[in-house]
């Protein structure tokens, strides 16, 4: 194999490796060069140029087979003088020095060389399986994952992996940021299900398009129209066009859940941490890759504002910020307009250029999208809230606000110099057409009223909220207690035990009475400013108007709120629904579910919150039909949302019913409308709490019910309809209208009220005529809460008997059955 | 059909000249990725380059990259699909089909890349809903089998997505690593 190398250089102290880099093959039998040049040390003034060269050294495997080959020096024309008047007769930096001599002895020296090869590197591969670690879709427990597993048959786009609360802190590098990138385009087809989780209506694809194509938007939509899943969407085209790796969402605290929730669900592949907790785990969590990052305006403070007053002495004033001069000699003040700040600038006074402040004492202040929610917070251009929003870069900046900005042109500006610093410079700010035509180009606002033919009459939404911190340590100790208490109850523990731990988790979760921390509430708070000022009206509903509803409703009353509970007159409940519906006085209506959710509208209202699930959703459509009229020509859409606190025993319930609807539907028929009436079991609503319901050995005997006299024998069937579950109690002995128990069954979706009849026989082969049944049914008749009578005895029953019951509300119990419920109950 | 894996091999110059990353993407059937591995930059130097001549590229996108990838995934695809000529040589080391897509129109000339090949089997497919330009397959020209194999397969997977366009995602990536990474560039 011969080497063909064109020139080879050797300086001082420098050891020549050709071996590994340079050659393709391993054994190299001939080099050949055309030039090798020796540097030689630089010789004293006086010395004479007479050098006789080391052999030099290549490597340990090649070295020059031959004796040195002599060299002859190449001397300069005209010797030259240096700076010290010394003469030279060799320019160092600009001649040939030498030249080879000889070079044919060398080639035909034929050197040994060796482990020679020129082989580029084999690069190091880099990568990510990204099934790897794909959850299991199936459901693993009862409640385990079942919305998850709901919404992968329903709704999840495909997109090969999700990011949820269980992976959030999986370790997540750059070709985890890549993701999006790696899928295949959206498309322009929004109603693309596989690409999309849900459609978009048509407003919302113009939204979506506005905020893809341009790099400052200040989107201004009606509360309702979506602004939230618009700009989500618009962020996952960036993210999927790889314009973009990361995003940060400034939002109040009360909808920060809900904008990780919405992220999981109109862009699963893409990651979301918020940033929460104490400082410590703050900087971690900034510091964690991920492509959305959310972040309230309190929290913001805390991280970038008081950080950068810290660091970089910087104040924040109408015209820019003010900064110290980094140029420790000049040390002034000066003003960086907002547009500079960040960027590199002159010091007016001592000329010194540097960036202000500097960038790298602040925590992750730049971001590649910044969608600012609630964007009106920063129309105040001198609040800390204003000043560390504006202290972001970022190359995207969105805005989102529902409040009708248009209305006030200054907050307008101020608001639009938050997302684009420099907008109205060179504007006359008294001039509105100017000012106009400077927005406009950033700005989209639609009406509902605008919109309205795209929208259906009705949209409901539920919100996920985490409870507040003292909340969740209420609910925490609730529950632990009231799981140690029914398993402390043994035997003895009945379905309504269970269910009374439901209802008072559900009330902490609605209103926490000792700290008056609700997270629904907050949330709340923040909808109704935005919708009261587009001129909307909302209703609150609750099952809890003692435990809930009167706690909210100091605390709403800016609103002018009324409640409407079972407590009031016809007369001032009539006052009320006067009141809101035809005056403007009252904005917002608190209402008992029970009591408000039929025979009253209320059609003014645009927004119905519910604060809690009633167990049977037809109740809840039922209230919700207060402000949505059937039937009548659509003039509005009517915004139905259900607060739930994440976490929770509500969240738990929620999974259990969807799981059950979601199976109904893929079983029965994809087409068939899902049953609005699932209910749950006893077992499953013991497994609420990772309970089991005990049975019990019988303890009576089989032959004992002829020894008991009647009235033993109606506390008897007194006792064993308690233990199936109903609260049930027995009448006067006389006067009792033919009834004999009264019971009632709270189940998960109604309280059933029956009544009992018991005719005990001391003989048991003695039968009861058909005229007791009719007795029954005439009461059951009588009185239409009554859902079922029963006619209980130990003896039988004769076949009119049968006849006559067969087809209405009546159960017959005779003393075999009776029998079998005790076994079975008792 | 069904739980198919396509693998897209590929080399990108970076927005250095004369530095290469090698990259593979496997998606599933829907062109969904499952898994992408791609090479640090290789960067030959002025003599490597001058050693090499022409075959410099073909011997960084095989030996040094394609088949190292192929080797490294996890997911193994069953049709390997490339975009540039002399990465169908890969087929000769691997035992998977191996096909050259192009967009149809553009050109796909094995001759011209090097003329001493002969050319392999050619194909047009057409996407039935019409919302991808039809693509022209081309398999190596001593494995001429492999497009019988899989012409079903690539038919009914090109109703699904483009299969030109899985280069553009790769391609967009290798940018977005090589921001990120200065060993991508």
């Amino acid at each position: 194999m011969i080497m063909l190398l064109d020139k080879l250089s050797f300086f001082q102290r420098t050891k020549l490796n050709i071996a590994k880099s340079v050659a393709p093959v391993k054994t190299t039998h001939i080099a050949t060069f055309n030039v090798i040049d020796f540097e030689i040390p630089r010789p004293k003034s006086s010395s004479i140029i007479d050098y006789r060269l080391s052999h030099p050294l290549i490597s340990q495997d090649f070295t020059f087979y031959s004796h040195i080959p002599s060299f002859s020096l190449k001397l300069l024309q005209q010797p030259q003088l240096n700076e010290s008047n010394e003469l030279f007769f060799i320019d160092f930096e600009q001649a040939e020095i030498f030249d080879l001599t000889r070079s044919e002895e060398l080639v035909n020296s034929y050197p040994e060389i060796e482990k020679i090869n020129i082989a580029i590197g084999k690069p190091l591969i880099k990568g990510k399986d990204y099934n790897k670690k794909e959850k299991n879709p199936e459901q693993k427990t009862l409640f385990g994952d079942t919305e998850n597993n709901a919404k992968t048959k329903e709704y999840t786009p495909k997109v090969g992996r999700q990011y949820r609360e269980e992976n959030k802190f999986d370790e997540f590098d750059v070709f985890d940021i890549i993701f999006p990138s790696l899928q295949p385009p959206l498309g322009s087809n929004f109603n693309n299900t596989v690409a999309f989780p849900h459609p978009l209506y048509p407003f919302q694809v113009d939204g979506v398009k506005f905020l893809h194509s341009s790099n400052t938007v200040l989107l201004g939509d009606e509360m309702g129209l979506g602004k939230s899943i618009q700009a989500i969407t618009a962020a996952r085209l960036l993210f999927r066009e790889g314009k973009i790796l990361n995003a940060c969402i400034i939002c109040p605290k009360a909808v920060l859940t809900d904008w990780q929730r919405k992220i999981w669900e109109w862009a699963p592949e893409l990651k979301v941490i918020k940033i929460e907790g104490d400082k410590g785990q703050r900087e971690l969590l900034w510091s964690t890759k991920s492509h959305f990052y959310i972040v309230t305006y309190k929290t913001l403070l805390l991280d970038v504002f008081d950080r950068i007053k810290t660091d970089s002495d910087v104040r924040v004033h109408k015209k820019g910020h003010s900064v110290t001069c980094t140029n420790p000699e000049c040390g002034q003040r000066m003003t960086v307009p907002y547009a500079l700040f960040f960027e590199s600038g002159n010091c007016p006074h001592c000329g010194h250029s540097g960036y202000y402040p500097d960038p790298k004492n602040i925590i992750s202040s730049n971001f590649d999208l910044l969608i600012i929610d609630e964007i009106q917070n920063t129309k105040n251009p001198t609040t800390k809230t204003t000043k560390a929003v504006r202290s972001i870069k970022s190359i995207y900046k969105w805005g989102l606000s529902g409040t009708p900005l248009e209305n006030k042109i200054e907050d307008l500006i101020t608001i639009c110099e938050t997302i684009k610093p420099d907008i109205f410079k060179n504007i006359n700010p008294y001039r509105q057409s100017e000012l106009i035509s400077a927005y406009k180009p950033i700005f989209l606002r639609r009406k509902k009223i605008d919109v309205l033919e795209d929208l259906p009459d009705k949209i409901s939404e539920t919100i996920w909220l985490d409870l507040l911190p003292s909340q969740r340590r209420k609910y925490d100790l609730a529950e632990q207690q009231g799981i140690i208490d029914l398993e402390g109850k043994g035997e003895q523990v009945t379905i309504q035990h269970v269910l009374a731990l439901i209802t008072k988790l559900k009330q902490i979760c609605n209103y926490d009475i000792e700290t008056s921390e609700s997270s629904k509430l907050d949330y709340l708070l923040e909808k109704l400013d935005e919708l009261t000022s587009q001129g909307d009206k909302a209703l609150v509903f609750s099952q809890y108007p003692n435990e809930t509803l009167k706690k909210l409703l100091p605390q709403l009353k800016e609103y002018n709120p009324n409640l409407y509970d079972g407590s009031l007159s016809d007369v001032q409940r009539n006052k009320i629904v006067d009141d809101f519906q035809t005056t403007d006085n009252s904005k917002l209506m608190l209402l008992s579910l029970k009591a408000g959710n039929a025979g009253i509208t209320l059609t003014k209202a645009n927004y119905v919150y519910h604060f809690d699930l009633w167990w049977n959703p037809a109740v809840m459509e039922q209230a919700n039909d207060r402000a949505h009229r059937i039937g009548a020509k659509k003039e509005k859409t009517v915004w139905v949302n259900y607060l739930l606190s994440e976490n929770t025993i509500e969240r738990r319930i929620f999974n259990l019913l969807e799981s059950k609807r979601s199976l109904f539907k893929n079983i029965v028929d994809d087409l068939t409308e899902t049953p609005s009436n699932i209910k749950l079991t006893e077992e499953e609503i013991f497994g609420l709490f990772g309970l089991t319901k005990k049975k019990k050995q019988t303890t009576h005997s089989n032959n004992g019910f002829d020894d008991l006299d009647p009235i033993a024998f109606e506390n008897f069937i007194a006792e064993l309809f308690k233990k199936m579950g109903y609260y049930s109690q027995t009448t006067k002995r006389t006067g009792d209208g033919g009834i004999d128990i009264y019971a009632k069954l709270q189940t998960p979706t109604s309280i059933d009220e029956i009544i009992i009849q018991c005719k005990h026989k001391e003989d048991v082969t003695a039968t009861v005529d058909v005229g007791k049944v009719r007795e029954l049914f005439g009461v059951l008749q009588s009185n239409y809460k009554l859902k079922t009578g029963y006619l209980v005895t130990n003896g039988r029953f004769t076949n009119p008997c049968k006849e006559f019951a067969n087809g209405k509300p009546i159960e017959l119990i005779d003393g075999i059955r009776l029998l079998g419920l005790v076994e079975k109950f008792m | 059909m069904g739980n198919n894996k396509f693998g897209f091999l590929s080399l990108y110059e970076t927005e250095i000249p004369d530095s290469y990353i090698g990259s593979l993407l496997i998606t599933d059937e829907f062109g969904i990725p499952i898994e992408f591995k791609c090479t640090h930059a290789v960067k030959p130097t002025a003599i490597q380059k001058a050693l090499y001549g022409d075959r410099l590229q073909p011997h960084i996108a095989i030996e040094l990259c394609g088949t190292p990838l192929l080797k490294s995934i996890s997911n193994q695809p069953e049709i390997v699909i490339v975009n540039l000529p002399y990465l169908l040589s890969i087929r000769s080391s691997i035992e998977k089909p191996t096909i050259l897509i192009k967009r149809a129109g553009d050109t796909i000339n094995l001759e011209s890349d090097n003329a001493k090949h002969k050319e392999g089997s050619k194909e047009r497919i057409e996407n039935e809903s019409g919302s991808f330009q039809p693509i022209v397959i081309q398999s190596h020209p001593d494995f001429s089998d492999d497009l019988n194999n899989i012409r079903e397969e690539l038919n009914m997977t090109f109703n699904n997505f483009d299969l030109v366009e899985p280069f553009d995602r790769m391609k967009k990536s290798v940018e977005i690593l090589g921001k990120s990474d200065s060993k991508f560039k």
